[in-house]
């Protein structure tokens, strides 16, 4: 039971270790807010009506990027996660004269990836909240313990 | 008296010194911005990455490599960081790139050139959209260009 704290102690350490492997250097694209890329359907009648779509699409809260492309007819939007694709769809179909719809991409063929992306992207912060929390738990339990071993002594 | 005119020479002294150091320190040439900063730092640079994929997500050509990029926003991040840092590091900014190298990434993928071109086609069109000058184009599509042969027929 006395070895405890010093274990968790060491689990810490070598957490921070980690995350210093994965945090540090530091890059100014660690703090950017998650982006998706959504694809709508929207076939506009000509090229200017698209390029439109496009041009009013920029302005909108949360959206970082826009762009026409004539001869696939789609309007793919890069925007924040607050702004739901279902949303934007909404959005859209009142500028569009036709429906537009949400262009589902088939699943590519071939080996993945076991690890999931979120994984990585979710690791500093895991590595950073483990070290922190078993520090604070490791010298808890050390204080409990002098606290205990104390007062044994102290009995006659 | 005599302690006063030594104070005062040596004062004038170390005045004429000092503006001495002033008028060299005017002639060395103020250091020309790098490219990270011609490009306008890393908001510019983000601005930039995020037109360059929806530009490669709306390419007919080439969006179906990115299929799974697309439907995981992780994925996405993953990209989109790893692309604003290899521009940002490239370009000389504060930046360090962690990703995979472009032939560790690119390896059994058998990429051809026309996707390769079809893929500059859309970055050449998201700097033209930010207006980014042809030099400074030029000096960027020059660090990435010599990438090509790990990613091309691999």
């Amino acid at each position: 039971m006395r070895k405890l704290p010093f274990f968790l102690v060491l689990t810490s350490l070598l957490c921070l270790t980690g995350w210093l492997q994965v945090a540090i250097p530091y890059s100014p694209s660690q703090d950017l807010p998650l982006i998706s890329l959504t694809a709508f359907e929207v076939h506009a009648p000509d090229v200017s009506a698209g390029q439109a779509l496009a041009q009013a699409a920029r302005g909108w809260q949360g959206v970082t990027a826009a762009t026409y492309n004539v001869s696939s007819g789609l309007l793919v939007l890069s925007h924040t996660l607050d702004q739901s694709a279902a949303n934007l769809q909404s959005r859209i179909d009142i500028l569009s004269p036709q429906p537009v719809s949400i262009k589902v991409f088939p699943e590519p063929a071939g080996a993945k990836c076991p690890v999931p992306a979120s994984a990585f992207m979710l690791l500093p912060a895991i590595l950073l909240g483990l070290s922190v929390a078993t520090l604070l738990l490791g010298i808890l339990l050390f204080m409990s313990n002098e606290k205990r071993w104390s007062m044994i002594q102290l009995q006659p | 008296m005599k302690n006063y005119l030594v104070l005062l020479s040596f004062l004038s002294l170390t005045l004429a010194g000092m503006s001495c150091g002033e008028n060299k320190d005017d002639l060395t040439p103020t250091p020309s911005p790098n490219l990270y900063e011609r490009l306008g730092g890393i908001n510019a640079i983000t601005a930039v990455v995020d037109q360059f994929l929806a530009n490669v997500v709306a390419d007919n050509a080439i969006n179906g490599r990115f299929a799974a990029t697309v439907a995981d926003p992780f994925r996405t991040q993953l990209l989109r960081n790893n692309l604003i840092d290899q521009i940002c590091a490239g370009s000389g900014g504060p930046c360090q790139y962690k990703g995979k190298t472009m032939l560790e990434a690119h390896q059994g993928m058998q990429i051809t050139e026309a996707e390769f071109n079809a893929l500059v086609g859309d970055l050449i069109a998201a700097l033209d959209q930010f207006n980014v000058p042809t030099q400074e184009k030029n000096d960027l599509l020059a660090i990435l260009g010599p990438m090509k042969t790990d990613i091309v027929d691999q």
